[in-house]
Order: structure tokens, then sequence, then C-alpha cells
């Protein structure tokens, strides 16, 4: 029968709590989670009885509920939504034939948690830092653009929301560059994604000990009151899915 | 977002919540081709790739006014080329219906293309 695997552990976290159920599931769950072991490594399964997954998004959010939940408890390589094997037999064999590269991963996220960590420009509170338009670029015009045509009107708008681009970029640089600092005191272990939107000035994730989470929040308060025009949002701890990256042999 | 998750926030809770939101997109970033809307579906596409390739040159423009290296006729001809690119685009998108917004892939992992 197929099975959806939700996450990988090593067998070593697995104990008698564990091994009589999952009390820990989400209330109202009714997904009846089966452990799948092979030599140092278990599985996190569910029978999937018509291997047939719904797209719908409260089918997808149950399932990140359970592995989030999972997480909670175990250093676990997280699984995404979709992973379907079709037996338990099938899940063996995976877990032995890529036991290598899990462990591999599984030992740089044992007993750490992921936490996301983003700031944004806030319009409210610096409104001219965000508005290209509004900064002073006088000074820098080429004089290749004076002169008043239609063209080189054109031409000179367009320069000066360049230039305002890349002051922007300036102080974004500068502001990772304090940040990065100062998240060293608690990790090594960042990933600066790249800016999704214009408001963004950092979007990192970063993978931390289990229980130095205070530590950080200290840490994010402090970087709040630096830049108090800014908008900072710690979320957290997610599973590992950004430091889980596993590739099946 | 489950509430539980936010650990600390500051500022303006409207301001973070549009940011998430663009952070994560709906299905408006996406190609939606169907047998029923392709020709919109493929014109979003095609927009979108001339639209990054415009910004590219809009952008190689501002270098080489930076350094200095036009003549007044380059300058006027540059000027006038963008220009009407642009305008081109305006006129484009007003045919396909598409606003700006629409002209934008999300890449994932990448963040949005334009």
């Amino acid at each position: 029968m197929p099975v959806i695997v939700y996450a990988i552990l090593d067998s070593i976290q697995i104990n008698d709590s564990i091994s009589h159920g999952f009390d820990f599931l989400p209330s109202g769950s009714t997904v009846q989670l089966e452990l799948v072991p092979s030599g140092i490594l278990t599985a996190i399964v569910s029978s999937q009885p018509d291997n047939k997954l719904s797209n719908s998004r409260q089918e997808v959010l149950a399932y990140a509920g359970i592995v989030d939940k999972i997480s909670e408890r175990f250093s676990i390589l997280p699984m995404r939504y979709g992973s379907v094997v079709a037996s338990c037999a099938d899940v063996t064999a995976l877990l032995e034939k890529n036991s290598e590269s899990f462990i591999k991963v599984l030992n740089q996220i044992m007993h750490k948690e992921e936490y996301s960590l983003r700031l944004f420009f806030s319009h409210e509170h610096h409104g001219d830092v965000v508005h290209e338009k509004s900064v002073d670029v006088t000074l820098s015009l080429p004089d290749i653009l004076l002169g008043n045509t239609e063209t080189k009107n054109y031409l000179l708008k367009k320069y000066q929301e360049h230039i305002a681009e890349e002051k922007r970029f300036k102080y974004i640089e500068k502001i990772q560059l304090v940040i990065t600092q100062d998240l060293k005191k608690i990790t090594e272990i960042v990933d600066y994604k790249k800016r999704a939107t214009s408001g963004c000035i950092i979007d990192a994730v970063l993978l931390i000990e289990r229980g130095a989470k205070n530590e950080l929040l200290a840490l994010v308060a402090e970087m709040q009151s630096r830049y108090p025009e800014h908008n900072v949002i710690l979320t957290g701890p997610w599973p590992p899915y950004n430091f889980a990256q596993i590739k099946l042999a | 977002m489950e509430e539980d998750k936010i650990l600390f926030y500051a500022g303006s809770a409207n301001e973070i919540m549009q940011e998430l939101e663009k952070i994560n997109p709906d299905d408006q970033t996406r190609i939606n081709a169907t047998p029923e809307n392709v020709e919109s579906g493929l014109a979003k596409l095609v927009l979108t790739l001339i639209e990054l390739i415009r910004k590219l040159m809009e952008k190689q423009a501002m270098r080489r006014i930076e350094g200095d290296s036009l003549t007044e006729d380059q300058i006027e001809h540059l000027g006038e080329t963008l220009m009407k690119l642009e305008n081109k685009m305006e006129e484009l998108k007003k045919i396909f219906n598409l606003t700006d917004k629409d002209l934008n892939l999300n890449l994932g992992p990448l963040g949005d293309l334009l």
C-alpha cells in the first residue's frame, strides 16, 4: 500500500514514548502515523490507500502541520507534500540506498531549529528611504543630460531613478553587513535569500541550537531598536526545510 | 501563517502583511495558460520577457551615461529609442489587458524576475 512520508530521522531519537503513539499530533488530526525503521534511520509515514493526493490548501497545511509537530520534538529531515512512496518496503529501500547522505544532512541539523528573519522598509516611518524620486541626485547629473529636449528630460528622469535605486542598494548592503555580524554571535548557518520585493531589506533563514531562542529574540529586539524606521519580523521555529536539501540516489 | 510562529514583530502589522503577501505570491504571478486563455497566457509570458530585456537595456544605457562615453547625437538616439520602447510596451499591455503587476514571474527561491 502506498505511504506518505513526513520525515526521516535517526533511529536513536526514537524512544518509548514515540513507539507507543504520536500523542503530539495537532488536535483533530485523524492521520495514523507509523514508523518504518531501517538500520540507523527511521521514516515517519502514514498509509495512503487510494494513492491520490488532494491539491487542496487544507490538505497541504495539514501535512505541513504534522511535519511541524514532529520537528518540534525531533531533529528531522522534513519531507514536502507529495512525498508518496509505493510501499513501506520501498521506504526501507530508499533509506538504505540514501543512508549516507541522509545521515550527513541530519548531522548538520541535529539539535537545531530553523527561523526566518525579515527586515522591511516602512513607508509609514521612513518614506524618504523608499521613495526613489525623493532622493536628491541633482549634484551628480552628467553634463550630457543637461538641456531641455524631450529625450533628455526622459533620460534625466530615468537616470535619477537609476541613481536613487543604486543608493537604495548601497543602503541595503550596509544594513545587511551589520545584521550579518549580529547574527554571527548566535550562528554561522545563515542563508540570505534574494530580496523578493523592493520593500524587503533582508530575507534570511538561520539555523540555531535548540534552546538559543531567547538569545535570538534579544538580538532581534536589539536590531529593531537600532532600526526603528524599519519593520522586523522573526518567525519560527520551522522544520529545517532550507537546510535539509537532500538528493535521492 | 500561524500566529504562534510569529515570535517578534515591530512596526506596522499592515505593512508587514502586505510585504509577506508579495513574497508569497498568489496565482496572479503565475503563467496560467489553459486551452481557453492560451492567447493571453502566452502574451503575458512574452511581454514579461520583453519587459525584462527592456529594463536590462535601460540599465545598460544608464551605465553608458555614467561612463560619459556618449555624444550628443547618441544621447538623443538612445533617449528616443528607450522612450519609444516604453510607449510600445504600454500599448501592448493595454491590448492584452495586462498591468505592471502581471508582468512578473515568481522564480521561487530566486525571487521575482522583475
